[in-house]
């Protein structure tokens, strides 16, 4: 309890994450059901953790994707061969759309990606340190419906280098097609 | 000059500001009188308690929609309590609807219960009054990426694969109270951060 004897923001972190033992998670759910003070942090910190779940990292693994499917996320697999142009639909239809950007050195040491608007060449995103998929010789790029403010147009870069330092170039444009 | 219907108005408003003032104790003891203040005082009783019933149910049922299942499940029994006159310590009718909470929120979770529409719009009305508080995405985003990327990793774990302090701190070679002091840091930081401070 606080000075104040409200509870600490530490102890309302750990009650809405479950992490509070049975007679301290009592006590907690005792005060928060006479304290409104209380109840308003813990719907704050409630939906912030709600936003991180909704969050989307722009890259993924098949770790994830299968962590997604098994939280009942609807999930959308886009394939992309290197140099194709396609559109993409993202709507109220799916939570995650996944761009499988195909045709990679699977045996490549490293890999970088950006991603620019088509129409203005500007870089929205650039990461170093991407993980090429051994087994499929593949990138997952996530997209979800919270993107649709974005510009829709977007041209995928891949660079990945091998063991001799040779760099291979592989770009793959999406047109996002955002629906409500 | 006043019409004949405007003291009624002015003493609706003043029955219900006094309504949100007054104690639990008192509010249970207004519904339970049935008298000419008892629709004030449920509608305060609702708007006091279905914030910390929803609560409830975001920690013990997961999910916005089940939530309010709860708050309107438990809302209704204590309020048919109250007109009734069944509940022994007005006083203490936090205990009393933390009670039917866990009560209700037991059956929820099994398979056979389902939710069912309300007849009462006063009800309805007066617990919907709460609005969660969503983070903009792209200011969470910005947020998020601001922190360290260790606690970016725990945050990730504990919410998005629901994982506990144990676990986190196993997979991250650690203790789970380091975890817990990261994880409270790192939402601390991010709520500075979405409040326009720096994270």
């Amino acid at each position: 309890m606080t000075s104040a004897g409200h509870i600490e923001w530490a102890d309302l972190v750990d009650y809405l994450a479950g992490d509070l033992d049975g007679p301290r998670e009592e006590a907690v759910e005792m005060h928060l059901m006479s304290c409104s003070a209380c109840t308003a942090e813990a719907a704050r910190v409630a939906a912030v953790a709600d936003g991180i779940r909704a969050y989307l990292p722009p890259l993924g693994t098949e770790e994830l994707l299968e962590s997604m499917r098994r939280r009942g996320l609807r999930v959308e697999e886009n394939p992309m061969a290197p140099g194709s142009d396609k559109e993409a639909r993202v709507g109220a239809h799916l939570d995650v759309l996944v761009h499988r950007l195909l045709g990679l050195n699977p045996r490549a040491v490293s890999a970088s990606i950006a991603l620019r608007v088509v129409e203005t060449g500007d870089v929205l995103m650039s990461l170093d340190d991407v993980l090429v998929d051994q087994d499929s010789g593949s990138v997952i790029l996530l997209c979800s419906p919270h993107y649709a403010n974005m510009p829709p147009n977007l041209i995928a870069s891949v660079i990945t280098r091998d063991e001799t330092g040779a760099e291979t170039l592989s770009e793959y444009t999406i047109r996002h097609l955002y629906e409500k | 000059m006043l019409s004949a219907f405007e003291p009624a108005r002015t003493a609706w408003y003043l029955h219900r500001v006094a309504a949100e003032l007054d104690s639990d104790g008192d509010l249970v003891r207004g519904i339970a009188a049935r008298g000419p203040t008892s629709a004030q005082a449920e509608a305060a009783f609702c708007r006091r308690f279905a914030p910390r019933v929803r609560l409830y149910g975001l920690r013990h049922l997961r999910g916005e929609d089940r939530a309010w299942d709860l708050v309107q499940a438990v809302l209704l029994i204590v309020l048919e309590a109250a007109r009734g006159d069944r509940i022994l310590e007005p006083e203490h009718v936090d205990r009393f609807v933390l009670g039917t909470c866990r009560h209700v929120a037991a059956r929820m979770r099994s398979a056979e219960f389902k939710a069912v529409p309300l007849p009462d719009d006063d009800l309805v009305r007066a617990a919907g009054t709460v609005e969660p508080h969503v983070p903009e995405m792209r200011a969470l985003v910005r947020c998020l990426h601001a922190l360290e990327p260790r606690a970016q990793d725990v945050l990730m774990m504990t919410y998005r694969e629901d994982l506990g302090a144990d676990e986190v701190a196993t997979r991250l070679d650690t203790t789970a109270g380091n975890i817990r002091v990261l994880r409270h840091r790192a939402l601390a930081s991010l709520r500075r951060c979405l409040d326009g401070g720096s994270s």
